[in-house]
């Protein structure tokens, strides 16, 4: 009890000193530290209180120290996160790179943030123009948003639910770049942004949904504010009171939306008996549940299968279209039909990150293999922020997707979306992008340079 | 404000001067790559992939472990230990059978009483001994878990048998009093007929006696009987993939040519970059 009071102690005392002291990261890693901070209380709660009964897994799980390796992993992430975004790593970021592209780059005859606003909104539109051509407005109906997804939605829907955080952080991109620049934000995609979570709000979709887009779409936002906290400028400054005032009713309007949302889900749409159990259920007991099963399996019994795993998350998994680490968590908690049978209606358990790197290398190697993840996933965030703050946005854009596979790696421990084709042709066309960008950047640099050399050349002359 | 045709265009046209001028090295080194890289694959040596179906084995109508227990044994390490002795102890009669096909080995389960055994090795016959052999370890598990119901089921029929030839003995004697005492020429008639009587009766209850262990027998015989007791067997034939499964040259040539695709490519933009510098 008093191990698994400090290990989580530690781990949401580091959470809070960044919330506090590093509001930038907090902002970029939101996505990642809410996951681990639900999932760190969901587990010592089934630490502490345990035995627990789970509705899900149809059995009683703790109590034990589960959440020692848990928070060892989550601590080995934020750990990763802190070097990566090194105070002198980020100075250097901020003051090395100050190319103004802008300047360099001839007059022409639109923005791009003009050309990707018209994009947006037609899609936007288009996405609320098929909305009422469908006509069942699943909030107004009483549809669950996965039946509706399955059996109403159309082709713009589907796409969005594939792509949303990717656009969400599109979004963000646009709706922050003018602040590097210290002018005010361009509140065009602000505007967007908040069409689209009131659609999402139509739809059906209640928390998970309105989590993921807000996150993405604060990541950039984070990153103006490192780039301005490394020039020695206070989050007073770049937020003056009304800004803040502006953002805190978003935040406040968001999570009333949120409330709103799943109140109306669990009393009219599944016009749910025992409302307190189940969400109590869903808090404390669900984002734990399944770590604390592989905590049972490899390191109370030592049960644990490399070649099973390998086979099941990467050659033969249940459905190889979805995240298979989920699928074989629950093959190894469920009796298999039964873990079929909840697969093929399309539904999943929650987590999967760190459960799966322990399955694939065992109580020591797991570390290893999270340890591994936590650098990747923390340098290639260190990675996009950088293209950010440095007006990259076409790498940025290409880097996107990857940016949301490694961030759904590291929530749900999705491993198979690594060995698709597709991610294969994310990260060539990502690398590309990267390549030509910053040669051409370099053409111009050298260009300006010579010119101007050559400028002073007759006047010293 | 990034202007964003200029800004568009302008990576744009980097990208295709980049492509232009060095057009050779981008289709070149590519096409160099591919054919190195299916020479290559021509020399790795073969895998096939194979499976089978595999149906639980049941004495007296029950499983000796449960579907879930026999796929959990068949992917654990002690069982694909055990498999690997098993195939050296008779590698002298038909060749050795590498770890990694054994290992390769997985099961799932696939209906409620089937499973699917999967494997891959270097030649189709290996996978045929890999499941046959796991099949006839499972057998042996089986019957290891097994012997004491059907050691009882077997003491049950010997009693019986024993039952039925000391009724038939006793048949056999009545018989013969009933005949003796038809045969004898006693003045009681009266005695005799109940003689008659109580020897009818006593014949008419021995018959029922064995009529009854008959159809204990039967029963007996039909819990281990085909319908009731039979083995783990594989339902159809193995299926083995007619061709390798790898390597495949068409993929790896292919694999080859788009990482030197990437390469010819980046070296293109590194050079223009360069050279307008």
């Amino acid at each position: 009890m008093i191990l698994s009071f400090l290990s989580a102690g530690c781990v949401l005392a580091a959470m809070g000193w960044i919330v506090f002291r590093r509001p930038a990261l907090a902002l970029i890693f939101l996505f990642v530290l809410f996951a681990f901070a639900w999932r760190l209380v969901s587990t010592f709660y089934i630490d502490s209180f345990g035995p627990v009964a789970s509705e899900q897994l149809e059995r009683s799980i703790g109590p034990g120290i589960s959440v020692v390796p848990l928070a060892i992993s989550q601590g080995l992430v934020i750990a990763a996160m802190l070097l990566s975004f090194h105070p002198r790593r980020l100075r250097e970021l901020a003051f090395r790179d100050q190319s103004p592209v802008a300047a360099l780059t001839p007059s022409g005859h639109f923005k791009l943030s003009d050309l990707a606003y018209w994009a947006a909104l037609s899609f936007v539109l288009a996405l609320w123009i098929e909305l009422f051509v469908v006509g069942s407005i699943p909030l107004f109906v009483a549809i669950e948003r996965t039946d509706y997804l399955a059996h109403y939605a159309g082709p713009l829907h589907q796409r969005l639910i594939e792509w949303g955080p990717m656009l969400a952080f599109q979004f963000g991109v646009f709706f922050a770049m003018p602040a590097l620049r210290a002018e005010s934000f361009d509140r065009r995609f602000g505007a967007l942004f908040v069409s689209l979570l009131a659609y999402l709000f139509l739809v059906g979709h209640r928390f998970s949904s309105f989590y993921a887009y807000s996150t993405f779409f604060l990541i950039p936002l984070g990153a103006v504010l490192l780039q301005k906290q490394v020039r020695g400028l206070s989050v007073r400054e770049l937020l003056p009171g009304r800004t803040l005032r502006y953002f805190s009713l978003a935040a406040g309007a968001c999570a009333l939306l949120v409330v709103v949302a799943i109140s109306y889900s669990y009393l009219v749409v599944r016009s749910a008996d025992q409302v307190g159990t189940k969400l109590s259920e869903r808090i404390l007991v669900q984002q734990g549940e399944m770590w604390w099963m592989t905590y049972e399996r490899i390191f109370l019994r030592g049960d644990w299968d490399i070649a099973l795993a390998f086979d099941r998350l990467f050659v033969d998994p249940f459905d190889p279209t979805r995240n298979s680490t989920m699928q074989f968590l629950m093959e190894l908690a469920l009796p298999v039909s039964r873990a079929h049978f909840i697969l093929a209606q399309g539904a999943a358990y929650t987590g999967g990150w760190p459960e799966v790197f322990f399955e694939l290398g065992g109580p020591v190697g797991g570390f290893v293999l999270v340890a591994l993840s936590a650098v990747a996933f923390s340098e290639f965030m260190f990675l996009i922020v950088r293209c950010f703050v440095q007006e990259r946005f076409v790498t940025c854009l290409f880097l996107t997707p990857i940016l949301f596979t490694l961030s759904i790696n590291i929530v749900s421990g999705m491993v198979n979306s690594f060995i698709q084709l597709t991610f294969v042709v994310k990260i060539v066309a990502a690398m590309l992008a990267y390549v030509t960008e910053e040669q051409w950047r370099s053409r111009l640099l050298s260009t300006a340079v010579r010119t101007s050399d050559s400028l002073q050349a007759p006047a010293t002359r | 404000m990034l202007p964003g045709d200029q800004y568009l265009g302008g990576l744009l046209m980097f990208f295709l001067d980049a492509t232009r001028r060095h057009l050779l090295v981008i289709v070149i080194g590519p096409l160099v790559a591919m054919l190195i890289a299916f020479a290559f694959a021509k020399y790795l040596p073969p895998t096939y992939a194979g499976q089978g179906n595999v149906r639980m084995g049941r004495v007296d109508g029950a499983e000796a472990f449960s579907l879930q227990a026999a796929v959990s044994r068949v992917n654990s390490q002690a069982f694909k230990q055990s498999l690997l002795d098993a195939l050296n102890a008779s590698a002298a009669e038909s060749g050795r059978v590498s770890e990694g096909a054994v290992e390769s080995l997985s099961a799932r389960a696939e209906t409620s009483d089937t499973m699917s055994l999967a494997a891959r090795a270097a030649a189709a016959k290996d996978i045929l001994r890999i499941v046959q052999l796991t099949v006839k370890l499972l057998n042996e598990e089986q019957e290891r878990i097994q012997a004491p119901l059907v050691a009882d089921i077997n003491a049950q029929l010997a009693s019986i048998d024993a039952n039925i030839a000391s009724l038939r003995e006793m048949r056999e004697s009545l018989s013969s009093l009933t005949k003796a005492v038809s045969e004898s020429q006693s003045g009681d008639a009266a005695s005799a007929a109940l003689r008659g009587v109580w020897l009818s009766e006593l014949i008419s209850r021995n018959e029922q006696r064995l009529a009854e262990a008959r159809a204990e027998r039967y029963r007996q015989t039909v819990r281990l009987s085909p319908r009731q007791t039979y083995p783990v067997r594989i339902l159809d034939e193995v299926v083995v993939s007619p061709t390798p499964i790898s390597p495949r040259p068409l993929r790896i040539t292919f694999f080859a040519g788009g990482i030197a695709l990437v390469a010819a490519f980046i070296y293109a933009l590194i050079r223009e970059g360069a050279r307008r510098a």
